[in-house]
Parts: C-alpha cells; structure tokens; sequence
C-alpha cells in the first residue's frame, strides 16, 4: 500500500532537517520551504537529496524532475518540498499494485 | 551522505548508483560530483556500478591546507576504492579528473580494466597551454567578454586570474542555468590552498612514464577543443590507446555538461567490450 501524502512529507521534512547541518541552514523547514530561495540549494545538494529520496523511495523520475527545473524563468525558478514530496507522491501510486505508471 | 574516512585522514564524499562492472567517475577543476549526476549517471545506471566522489578540496570532501597535485589526488582515489572495497574497475575523469585517472592508471596497472580520458590536459604538457598564442585563453577570454567580465591584457594567460573571474559569470548547465554561481567554497580552496600551483606539479608522470601506462586508454575530445595538443600527443605515446572525437561545441571542453547523451554513446560502446580500445582509431 502506498504511504501517503502526510507520511512521505513527514519523512521528507525528517530528511531535509538532518541534512540542513550541511547546507548551513538553520530555519524552520516546513512544505513551504523553497530549496533554492530558502535552502540556497546547489545542483550537488540537489543530487544528494535525490540519491537520499531514491535509497527511501525506489527510483524516481528525478533527473526530469530537475530538467524541468531548468526550463523554468530563472528569476522565478524553484520547488517548494511540498511539490517535492508530491513527486514522490505520484510516483508512488504508480508503481503500486494495480497503479498506472 | 556517504562520506569514507581514508587512512590518510582525509574524507571524501561519495556516491554510489547503479549495476553492473565497476566505473569510477572523476570530476574536474571547479567541479563536483553533481557534474556526472544530472545526466550522465542515470543513463549509465544500467550499464555499470558507478562510483562519484567530490576530489579534495571540492564539493563535501575535506579541504586540507595542501596535496592538490594529480599525484595526491591518484593517492586519493587508491585510498577511496580500498577502503569501498573495489579491487579493479573502470575510471572516467574529465579534464583535472582524467589527469588523475591516468596517474592512478599508472600507478595501479592491475586495477584498471579502461581509462576515459575526457579532455584529459596533464602536468607533463603544461607547456602545450602555457604559451601566449595557446587558443584555450583566446577561448576562454571570449566566455568571459561574452558574459561582460573585461580581462586585462596581463592577465589574459593568469590561470588563478580566469578561473577566479569564471566564479563570477552565471551557471551554465543544469537545474541552475543562468542563475549566479556561489563561488564562496571555491574561491576559499583557490584562497587558502595550492591548488592552482599544484594542478602544474608532474609529480608520478613526466612524459618517460607516459608509454608505462598500461590500460586501455579511450582519449575522448571534442573537434577544435583547446586541449587537442594533449590528445594528439597522449594518442602517439600512450601503448594502448584510441581517439574518440566528439562533434564541435561552444566550450569544447566541458563535453560531459555540453553533449551528455554523445558522451554516454561513447562510454557504453567504448568499456562496455573489453577489447574495444585494443585497436587505435
């Protein structure tokens, strides 16, 4: 059975608050969070993360997900880690039993 | 993330991703693992047992205040792969990175089963990019006039002078393109270490030992890259080598961020058959 929303964020929020030690980020992480305006994510964070959400997750359209990112206006370009965690989300009722890839 | 404390003390940022025979990818100067993840990796995932590691001084591996040359930094990885257990795999390095993987070659024969040497420069040929009338800097200063950074005439052949000003022109690949780089880590190992004097260090491979290296070796180059000196000599005195010539590029250098698929292309065809280096180009 899939995990659900609230479980996956939970678990995210887990994630991104043991690794912001790293990134030197010491505020709140909520949804809200936007890895790039807040977190002052670089592409090798962003790597990092997505090998963490893989080894929790499974495998995870990640590298589109990022390509997507680029396409974005730069001026405007983020993701919150609710949009995130939707990702997850989607990907993970699609490779439920009986889901549609 | 995963990070291996090497008997040195030292301790490196790994990761790890994929099945198959064992390749080791080696970033270059400025760069970090990130650089193979954002394309090339997942694409290769099915193919090979992929190793990337941030080299010291970049990325999150530590910054000790000195032993950049491609000699500590072939040390480095020897130490990476004992304490990760990998006995023999494939290397690919890219520019800084494939310097290294010749010297590791070099010094651990029976490890290497084929180098990539993408855009490999080495030590040994510095006096290829040293002189004035070198098309790298005529290259180089064009980037950065293109990005509205002026270089000053002496400055125009300063390796620690251009590589501190490229910090200061917009990211050009990847999910960041054309946001502003955050040049704050690196510009403290140009600060605070040797590296740029380092990256000249022949150390383990002046050019006697070039012919020593015993693996096979795929020298993989874009057409017009600025480091064709080093292509053409690597390819008439490595023992075992071919040429690989990627289609013309912008940079022409930076081939794993410019042309990932054609690079990836490559890759497969050139390790995925044991012999296939055997016969030069």
């Amino acid at each position: 059975m899939p995990l659900t929303h609230k479980q996956i964020l939970d678990a995210v929020l887990e994630l991104m608050t043991e690794l912001s030690g790293d990134w030197e980020y010491s505020g709140a992480i909520t949804a809200e969070t936007r890895l790039l305006g807040d977190l002052a994510m670089d592409s090798l964070d962003l790597v990092i993360l997505g090998g963490e959400l893989q080894e929790r997750y499974g495998q995870l359209p990640f590298s589109e997900f990022l390509a997507e990112l680029g396409k974005q206006e730069a001026e405007a370009r983020d993701v919150t880690i609710g949009e995130l965690v939707d990702l997850i989300s989607r990907q993970q009722r699609a490779t439920a039993p009986g889901g549609v890839a | 993330m995963p990070k291996a404390t090497l008997p040195s003390g030292l301790t490196l940022h790994y990761q790890r991703a994929g099945r198959g025979p064992d390749l080791v990818m080696i970033h270059g100067l400025t760069g970090n693992l990130a650089v193979w993840h954002l394309k090339i990796v997942p694409m290769l995932a099915d193919h090979f047992r992929i190793l990337t590691y941030d080299l010291r001084g970049h990325g999150y591996s530590d910054m000790p205040p000195d032993g950049y040359t491609a000699t500590d930094m072939a040390a480095d990885l020897e130490g990476l792969l004992d304490h990760l257990g990998v006995e023999r795999a494939n290397l690919v390095g890219h520019s800084y990175g494939a310097d290294i993987a010749l010297y590791y070659a070099f010094r651990n024969p029976g490890r290497v089963l084929q180098v990539g040497a993408i855009e490999a420069a080495l030590p040994a040929l510095i006096h290829l990019r040293t002189r004035e009338d070198w098309v790298g800097w005529t290259y180089w200063v064009q980037v950065l006039e293109r990005s509205g950074v002026t270089v000053p005439p002496e400055h125009r052949c300063d390796l620690e002078y251009m590589v501190r000003q490229s910090m200061s022109i917009p990211k050009k690949w990847g999910p960041l393109k054309g946001l502003p780089r955050n040049p704050e880590k690196f510009l403290r190992v140009l600060d605070s270490t040797p590296l740029t004097r380092d990256y000249e260090v022949v150390g383990d491979l002046p050019l006697e030992n070039i012919p020593r290296i015993e693996a096979p070796v795929h020298l993989i180059y874009a057409e017009g890259s600025a480091f064709l000196g080093s292509h053409d000599y690597l390819l008439e005195h490595l023992p075992n080598a071919r040429s690989v010539m990627l289609p013309s590029s912008e940079w022409g250098h930076f081939g794993p961020l410019e042309q990932p698929e054609v690079v990836v292309d490559h890759l497969i065809e050139s390790l995925a058959s044991p012999t296939a280096a055997g016969a030069r180009a």
